[in-house]
């Protein structure tokens, strides 16, 4: 089918194979690739109940049908697999440059099996996958590698045209369980654990190379619908904020709405505002626009700090997420410092919203007497040295290794601890934004905020926050549509310019195939319905869509709000009742 | 007591001075958003969301005291 290879390939690490399985178009067309296609894969191959860190477990790498066209906002891959954070699906998806090399590799999914003997990293070309000895990689961290492998290829391989390697760091390596996948430095599948998966099979990193040109149904729609998503983003408002502002520009509207959540989930606003915000950052750093690979949008910011202890440090960041969780929940008081931190959880190849959530927690059971770790609130360095220890394993920094409900357990912190399903929220506090509580529950990786961004409606004034009644069916408009973009797997970022009709048009253009906007919906909705069947398959039970109990029971100093249990059941079991699932959450058979 | 005003980092280039700590302070007697902008100076245009009391709000809105105003230009998102 057009806009894809059909076919997959299959690598085996036990026995130092692979080979090539072949995708028929009626799956293709029923999953639309991505994510469709990865839940499929998964519920097909990953035995039930697996170890995530096993060589059971597969992690699949893929690209979509958009990657290597001239869609804008298609330079993306997804990794998918079961998440060793949660031990449930897992889904990440990483920008930057990458996935137009690994598509023209000529593989629609790279499925991964097995524990290599010793240190391996592998190459994806054409002719399929060479196994290669990472024992020199070993150790190093995420840019060193990255750029030692990138120049193998250039040396060794000639024909190669344009590579991407993506890679593992420290953390990835000691299966840190939230250990990320990175490419161009600085871009990650961040969240969930895939970096350590690919450690647990002593997978350092992949190299991807070729000259196979995506074939899309009809060219010249393509380069109309980007001619005019040109012209529209040169008029979008939402276009120029991102890239003028880029993602920090949300610290100061959570602020103020006393939903930017502080000292470890205490507070709804920070006293640092002004020190670590949007207006901040440009000013105490050097910044220009960045984009990924067929990007308008430009919302990355290459950063230089200026000034300081960190003069001349340069990072693509921070980004709002990694300013929240080591800003507000660490109070940590500086941009650069921030930038500092950001650039050591890039390097050891870690989450920086759960590394910083695991560090505030540490802070936190320092501040209430619990545990033997001297780390006070916004002690910078203490954190940096708790980051590195969390990487290479080492006391506190092991425990935390594990992830925070082993952790909270062990530091007698359970009943403080804030995550869903064992995945630490992004930068918006349910309490205030109430529809976000219902994303973190229902998010089939957890506590996550991207799935349907939730936050954008409720900001924007398309939802009261306040409402519950009737939210879940707006929410799940929204859910649908971002699942949507996760098959094709386009750029979150595009959400207010893809609608159905432009995503309608889209995938004509690219596979050939007609869809009205039902069967679009339809598509989503049977992916939600999978992804739902495989957690389910993993244990899943409604109590996992529960929120963490503080949020219940504790409110905001600044606005004296919570959300209450009673609030979140009405919604979920509205959810579940849209969905068309039953009332335990269960789609029918 | 007025109105408390809250503009966002991006905005304050319309404004002589502002203090991020303290905010504004303006009369309610017949303030609206609407109003509020033109007094301050900031072009309506640039400006994609007013909220009062943490909620987003109309422009025409009529002001109590003791209201928090927040200001905003066009968001992205995180």
């Amino acid at each position: 089918m057009h806009g894809f290879f059909n076919q997959a390939l299959m690598v085996d690490l036990d026995s130092g194979t692979s080979r090539v399985l072949p995708l028929e178009d009626e799956l293709l067309a029923r999953t639309l690739g991505g994510r469709g296609l990865a839940v499929h894969l998964l519920l097909q191959h990953n035995p039930a109940g697996v170890d995530p860190l096993s060589p059971e477990n597969h992690l699949i790498f893929i690209t979509g049908p958009v990657a290597a066209t001239g869609i804008w906002g298609s330079c993306r891959y997804g990794v998918f697999t079961k998440s060793p954070q949660t031990g449930f699906f897992s889904e990440s998806y990483s920008g930057g440059t990458a996935a137009e090399p690994m598509a023209a590799a000529g593989f629609d999914a790279v499925i991964i099996r097995g524990r290599a003997a010793q240190p391996t990293w592998l190459e994806i070309s054409p002719q399929g996958a060479s196994f290669h000895s990472a024992a020199d990689l070993w150790g190093s961290d995420t840019y060193q590698a990255e750029e030692q492998l990138k120049s193998w290829i250039k040396e060794n391989r000639p024909q190669a045209g344009r590579s991407a390697a993506v890679v593992i760091g420290p953390a990835g390596e000691n299966q840190v369980c939230f250990a990320v996948i990175e490419n161009d430095r600085w871009r990650s599948a961040g969240r969930t654990g895939v970096g350590a998966v690919m450690g647990s099979k002593n997978l350092k990193a992949l190299a991807f190379w070729g000259d196979v040109a995506k074939p899309v149904a009809h060219p010249e729609l393509v380069r109309e619908l980007g001619k005019e998503m040109v012209a529209v983003g040169k008029e979008d408002k939402g276009v120029a904020a991102y890239k003028s502002m880029g993602t920090p520009m949300m610290v100061d509207i959570m602020s103020h709405v006393g939903s930017f959540p502080s000292r470890y989930w205490h507070q709804g606003k920070s006293p640092h505002q002004e020190s670590i915000n949007a207006a901040a950052l440009h000013q105490r750093c050097q910044v220009k626009p960045h984009a990924c690979l067929k990007c308008f949008m430009a919302c990355g910011r290459m950063s230089r700090v200026k000034e300081g202890r960190h003069a001349g440090l340069v990072i693509e960041g921070p980004e709002y997420e990694t300013i929240y969780a080591f800003g507000g929940l660490c109070e940590v008081d500086s941009i650069e410092e921030i930038a500092w931190l950001n650039d050591i959880c890039d390097r050891l190849g870690m989450d920086t919203i759960t590394a910083g959530n695991l560090v505030a927690l540490a802070m936190e059971a320092h501040a209430q007497g619990k545990g033997d770790y001297p780390i006070a609130y916004g002690d910078v360095d203490a954190a940096a040295r708790l980051l590195e220890d969390i990487a290479a394993r080492r006391g506190l920094g092991a425990v935390l290794a594990r992830g925070i409900r082993e952790a909270a357990a062990e530091l007698d912190m359970g009943q403080e601890a804030i995550h869903v399903k064992g995945m630490e929220p992004a930068g918006y506090d349910p309490r205030v934004l109430k529809g976000m509580g219902l994303a973190y529950g229902t998010s089939p990786r957890g506590a996550c905020h991207l799935r349907a961004t939730f936050y954008k409606p409720e900001l924007a004034g398309m939802v009261d926050p306040e409402q519950i009644e009737g939210k879940a069916q707006v929410f799940v408009e929204w859910e649908d549509r971002l699942c949507f973009f996760d098959t094709l797997i386009l750029c979150r970022f595009y959400r207010d310019l893809y609608q159905w009709d432009r995503l309608g048009r889209m995938v004509k253009a690219v596979t050939g195939l007609e869809l009205s906007e039902d069967e679009m919906r339809a598509l989503a909705r049977r992916v939600m319905d999978d992804t739902r069947r495989f957690n389910l398959r993993e244990g899943l039970t409604p109590a996992d869509d529960q929120l963490p109990p503080r949020f219940y029971s504790q409110a905001l100093p600044e606005t004296g709000k919570v959300i209450t249990r009673q609030q979140m059941d009405t919604m979920l079991a509205e959810y579940y009742r849209v969905r068309g699932w039953d009332e335990m959450g269960r789609p029918a058979d | 007591m007025g109105v408390r005003v809250e503009v966002s980092s991006g905005l304050r280039r319309f404004l002589d001075s502002y203090d991020p700590a303290r905010g504004l302070e303006l009369p309610a007697r017949g303030l609206t958003p609407a109003r509020l902008l033109e007094q301050l100076g900031i072009p309506p245009e640039e400006v994609a969301l007013v909220m009062v009391n943490r909620r987003p709000a109309p422009r025409d809105q009529e002001l109590e005291d003791g209201d928090l105003v927040g200001v905003f230009p066009p968001l992205g998102g995180g």
